[in-house]
């Protein structure tokens, strides 16, 4: 049988997953009398670091979600600024029954009022970017959308019966003196 | 004074009194064991540090509460014991081991065994195989049976103070123990280790 000697390996494993000392004996002694007159609380440290785990992941979640609804900034323009992000496209909408023509998208040039610049608060940065050409949009021209007129058959209802009003008297009950009594 | 014939009871009582030498007596003696029930629950030398000086820490607020019915050390390490599971439980505990898994000192382990033992490279390798494969079974057991096997080969506690502890008889820490071998050897033999030994 080979148990024996396989538990004297078992044993000896598991005395060494427990050997060792707390470092230096007059340091180790030297810090828990320091503890003990700061009057520090015994399970103040990992409370501690518990709290701050939960703080910091609570305040990464929070810098996520700030960052993920930042609006991203459009690309630069010569010199540096922003060209604008137009938030609200000016489509005009030729009308089809007016004329037939086609539903125009146009790229326009004029700047939308709210652009990116520099940061003032940070005066010594100088930012070097590439000048880059505005944008150039062709025309799309978009076949009108026909719609036939539905014309839905007429809805017809029977009229309901009229119904003579119900009377309701009351129920008189002989004992009920008694039965309060 | 000298304290190296006094008893843990008299420390105590000094203790007690406001000496403060007295208690830093009981620390000396009993850090060692301590810091080894920690490191039996813990499984992490940084852990075990931290959690001997919580116990000391709080074994010196409740010095009154102890009345003498078990000795010091008992006592001490009940509270040792408790502190260390307390921490085992902890988040950070568990968010600790799952980051800085065990793999250097392991490694370490594994280099020095097969450098220290055994007269042919290969029989060297294949226990410290064996060895490594003990070691994965002993954390895979259930928290009741590693506990026991550890705390009992440590060899810096009785039975009893196992007990104390663990807070169950005699009669069952050593059933844990003989149980803790047994699912050990079964987890080898399925693993191809039947032949070694």
């Amino acid at each position: 049988m080979w148990d024996e000697p396989l538990n004297t390996t078992i044993d000896e494993v598991a005395r060494q997953m427990t050997e060792g000392a707390p470092g230096d004996g007059a340091a180790f002694r030297r810090r828990v009398i320091a503890r003990i007159r700061n009057g520090e609380s015994p399970r103040r440290r990992w409370r501690v670091s518990f709290v701050l785990t939960a703080i910091a992941a609570a305040a990464a979640i929070v810098v996520a979600l700030f960052v993920a609804r930042e609006p991203r900034p459009g690309p630069l323009g010569p010199g540096g600024t922003a060209v604008p992000v137009s938030q609200t496209p000016p489509l005009p909408v030729a009308n089809p029954a007016a004329n037939g023509t086609a539903l125009q998208v146009t790229a326009h040039a004029t700047p939308d009022p709210i652009v990116r610049s520099p940061r003032a608060s940070s005066p010594g940065v100088v930012k070097t970017t590439p000048a880059l050409e505005p944008n150039t949009v062709a025309s799309i021209a978009v076949a009108p959308l026909a719609v036939d007129t539905l014309t839905p058959e007429s809805l017809h209802l029977e009229q309901l019966e009229t119904i003579a009003p119900i009377t309701v008297a009351p129920i008189d009950i002989p004992d009920a003196p008694r039965r309060n009594q | 004074m000298s304290t190296v014939c006094v008893s843990d009871v008299d420390l105590v009582t000094r203790a007690r009194q406001g000496d403060p030498g007295a208690f830093g007596e009981l620390v000396e003696r009993h850090r060692l064991a301590v810091y080894r029930a920690a490191l039996a629950a813990l499984g992490s030398p940084a852990d075990a540090e931290d959690a001997a000086q919580d116990a000391f820490v709080l074994a010196y607020r409740r010095l009154d509460s102890f009345r003498g019915d078990a000795s010091f050390k008992t006592w001490l390490l009940s509270i040792a014991w408790h502190q260390a599971i307390n921490r085992r439980r902890s988040l950070t505990s568990v968010w600790r081991r799952m980051v800085m898994p065990r793999t250097e000192d392991e490694a370490e382990s594994v280099l020095a065994g097969i450098a220290a033992a055994g007269p042919t490279p290969e029989q060297a390798a294949g226990q410290e195989q064996l060895r490594r494969g003990i070691r994965e079974a002993i954390r895979a057991l259930s928290p009741k049976l590693r506990d026991a096997l550890l705390l009992a080969q440590a060899g810096e506690y009785s039975y009893e103070e196992i007990g104390a502890m663990l807070h169950a008889p005699l009669g069952t820490i050593k059933w844990r123990v003989s149980e803790a071998r047994r699912v050990i050897r079964k987890r080898l033999q399925e693993r191809g280790h039947g032949d070694v030994g």
